[in-house]
Formats: C-alpha cells, sequence, structure tokens
C-alpha cells in the first residue's frame, strides 16, 4: 500500500490546477491519476483558439493551455502515473486503482480531489427512432478521429444540437473538405456561445436549424440520411414538416454529463440536478477530505473557470491536509 | 453604409454596428455597441479586410502521434483559409516539436506563419 498526501484523480485542466495550487500551499506529496496516455484532459483534442483569456489574458489553443499547466506540474515535481484507471474510493480515503505499468495499486490519501471531467450524452439518452447503422458519433469521439487519430468519420455530415462541440466540429469538417448539410437544434436559440455560430456556421454557410430535430435515422449498414422535422413549443416534431437529408455520417452535440460513476460508488452524495457530487463552498463533498473541482462538478462554457474552480479545490485539500 | 456584426473576439459575443460614410474608408469612431476596444478593430476589419485564425493539425513522423495541432501566428485572411489548410495538409513536419515552432514559414506569401501550439515528443516509431 501507498501513501500520499494528496491524491488528484484526473490530469485535465482540473486535476492540474487543482495540484499546482495544493503544492504552492505547501502540499509536498501529491500524486495525479491519468487515464490517458498523457496529461491534458480534453484539451488535447480541442485545436481551436479561445481558451486563456481570463488566466493567461491571451488567446490559447487547448494544447497550449494544457502545456502551459504540463510545464508547471513538471516543474514543480509533482509526480503523476497515465494510463491509469481509478476502480474505487473506499472509506478512508483508500482508493483502489490500476495501470499497466504499477499494476493493482492501493494508495491512502490525505485528501482526494475529484477532477474526473465529463462524458457526452449519446444516442441511447435521446432515443431518436430508426436503424442502428455505423456513422453515427458524439462531436467529441469525431473530434478524436480528426484531431489526434487523423481520420474523417465521413463526407457529407448532419450535426444535431448546437452545443459548442458541435459547432467547432462543424468548422473543422468543412476545412477538412467534408460537407456539413445543417445543424439541427431542438431549442429556438443555438446551445453554443455567439461567436461560434458566427465564426463556425454563418463563415462557411453552414444553415442552422433552430426549432428542428431528427426524427428517424436511415441506412442498414452505414448512415444513408436522417428525417428531419420542425418542432412545436412542447419540442414535439409537428407533422407535415419532415424532411428527408442525406447523409454518411450524424454527429451528436447533445450535452455534457458529469462523470460521477466512482463518486456514486463511493456513497458521496450527488446533485440530481447537475449530476456532480454536492459540495460546500470550499468544494469539499459529502465524504470529509475528499473536494472536487471542474466538469466533474458541473459542466463549465470556459476552461478558465475550471482552473479558478480547481485552484479553490486545491487550496482547501491543502488546508485539509495541513489539519484545519 | 451600415453593417451588423456579432464579435467573435471573446465569449461575450457584443452586437456591433457599423455606420459609415463609404466602405472603404471606416474608422473605429464609426462603431458602435462594443465593450471594449478589440470590438471596435474588429468591425473594423469585417469591412475592409476579414480576418480568421487558422487552427488545424499537421502529418508528423517520427513520433507516436500521427499529428501534431498547429495555428496562424496571427489571423489569415479569410478568404484564404481553405488555400492555406491545402497547403498545411501538403506538408509533413519531423518531431520533436516545441510550442512556437515554425511549421511553414510565410504561408501563401501573407506574412503569417504557421506554427506548433503542442510538445510532440520525438519518442516512439
Amino acid at each position: 500500500m501507498r501513501e500520499v498526501q494528496l491524491l488528484v484523480i484526473g490530469g485535465g485542466p482540473a486535476g492540474m490546477a487543482a495540484a499546482v495550487e495544493a503544492r504552492k500551499q505547501g502540499v509536498e506529496d501529491i500524486l495525479i491519476l491519468e487515464r490517458e496516455d498523457s496529461l491534458g484532459g480534453i484539451l488535447q483534442q480541442c485545436i481551436h483558439t479561445g481558451f486563456g483569456l481570463q488566466i493567461f489574458k491571451e488567446e490559447l489553443t487547448g494544447p497550449e493551455y494544457a502545456c502551459r499547466y504540463i510545464d508547471m506540474v513538471h516543474k514543480m515535481n509533482i509526480s503523476y502515473i497515465t494510463g491509469a484507471t481509478v476502480l474505487s474510493i473506499k472509506s478512508g480515503r483508500m482508493v483502489e486503482a490500476i495501470s499497466p505499468t504499477d499494476g493493482f495499486m492501493r494508495i491512502r490519501a490525505g485528501a482526494v480531489i475529484l477532477a474526473m471531467g465529463c462524458r457526452e450524452r449519446t444516442r441511447g439518452s435521446l432515443n431518436i427512432p430508426g436503424t442502428r447503422p455505423a456513422g453515427i458519433y458524439t462531436a467529441g469521439t469525431a473530434q478524436k478521429f480528426v484531431n489526434i487519430n487523423g481520420y474523417l468519420p465521413g463526407r457529407n455530415v448532419v450535426i444535431l444540437g448546437s452545443g459548442d462541440i458541435g459547432l467547432i466540429m462543424a468548422r473543422r469538417l468543412t476545412l477538412e473538405g467534408a460537407a456539413v448539410k445543417m445543424v439541427c437544434e431542438i431549442m429556438p436559440k443555438p446551445g453554443g456561445l455567439t461567436r461560434n455560430v458566427v465564426q463556425c456556421l454563418q463563415d462557411f454557410n453552414i444553415p442552422l436549424k433552430l426549432s428542428h430535430t431528427i426524427v428517424e435515422i436511415h441506412g442498414r449498414n452505414r448512415i444513408e440520411g436522417v428525417t428531419v422535422a420542425a418542432v412545436d413549443e412542447c419540442k414535439q416534431p409537428a407533422p407535415g414538416t419532415e424532411e428527408f437529408v442525406a447523409c454518411d455520417t450524424l454527429l451528436l452535440s447533445v450535452g455534457l454529463i458529469p462523470e460521477n460513476e466512482i463518486t456514486r460508488e463511493a456513497g458521496i452524495d450527488i446533485d440530481p440536478l447537475t449530476a456532480g457530487p454536492v459540495v460546500d463552498k470550499k468544494m469539499q463533498t459529502s465524504m470529509p477530505g475528499v473536494f472536487a473541482c471542474g466538469n466533474v462538478v458541473h459542466v463549465h462554457d470556459l476552461v478558465d473557470n475550471v482552473t479558478l474552480q480547481a485552484e479553490l479545490a486545491g487550496t482547501s485539500a491543502a488546508g485539509f491536509v495541513a489539519g484545519h | 453604409m451600415e453593417k451588423e456584426f456579432i464579435c467573435i473576439v471573446c465569449p461575450k459575443g457584443c452586437a456591433l454596428k457599423v455606420t459609415a460614410v463609404s466602405e472603404s474608408d471606416v474608422k473605429t469612431s464609426d462603431v458602435t455597441g462594443h465593450q471594449c476596444k478589440r470590438g471596435a478593430s474588429y468591425a473594423v476589419n469585417e469591412c475592409i479586410n476579414p480576418v480568421r485564425m487558422l487552427t488545424t493539425t499537421v502529418r508528423v513522423t517520427g513520433s507516436r502521434q500521427q499529428l501534431a495541432p498547429v495555428k496562424s501566428s496571427s489571423p489569415l485572411p479569410k478568404a484564404l483559409l481553405h488555400e492555406c489548410m491545402a497547403a498545411v495538409n501538403d506538408c509533413t513536419a519531423k518531431t520533436p516539436l516545441k510550442v512556437g515552432d515554425i511549421i511553414i514559414k510565410n504561408i501563401l506569401g501573407t506574412g503569417i506563419d504557421i506554427i506548433s501550439t503542442s510538445n510532440s515528443s520525438g519518442a516512439g516509431r
């Protein structure tokens, strides 16, 4: 069994900022556990600009923002293990994790910071009728294919949901040579930031269909098209407005859910509204000494706000470790 | 001339209005609706020469990764974005790369460089 003063679960922007802040407050023995091969979290695939205006007073891309914190983690000699998955948090802040390099680990932590981020909602949570062909991805998965792995998921794309990731992907796929047919949004106004509607859709003449949704998915092996329909004020499809749109790819940008499986299993109280742990003003959860920050608490619009919240959690955890 | 824009400089998204005598002669003092200086110059630019940051990826060799993220060192003329994409997609960069390393110098004669936005190690395949 290993003992650390502070264990941070997740090496994305929240986890790194919390660890860096805790180190500044004097916590010497910090360990970050990260599931992916490298630190940085979702920022690594968010290659567009718009990050860091508040924290660094300049406009950075996601990888650049991540780099700033990875450099701080290295400079402060904060240890981390990549490829590590946390299996459970037991009482007494005993954390069980597994990684290819370290095998099964039991770590007793003086304090724990939850920074696992969030996950995308999928087709399963929408109940769109129709067949179940290949070619349906969440926008973030498509983003990973294009920006990290170098694959174009398809040539003719329809995007459901006008969240920021969906809008960013509309531009990204267009620049890489795909035709984005339309973005459908069930609400009467766009879900993402206005600047993204302007620079990702209007710049490329991509139609944004507000108060529209997809009522059927067509295709046997690969998706061949979708039926799009207008919705009324109750978000019910209006009969007679259906339109078939041919496509070989459907992206879903329909919201994010904090990723709290291990939080829930640990018996930590979850707020049903945010799907994140209930926290006090110091970002402490219902389990003493376990803190949380970033998108695992609630989904943030801006990474800068994640960083600020993580600094608060890092400070509070440092105070807990010091015994006050 | 009267034109309306939504500012894309920051997430606030101010509604900007430009009222000028002619399209060729637009000054920051002709702009209303902005909450900061950058908004005013954005609106002037949109009238004269709209520009956008380009962020994309470039193929790399000598690394475990297939791609490295890159950006334009400053905003590029909007009309050249697709041509710049083609130039970046024709290019292969060698790792290791550091943030800020120049991948393509003076792309399409614009005076703007394409630069790396991550540290890509040369380790691996």
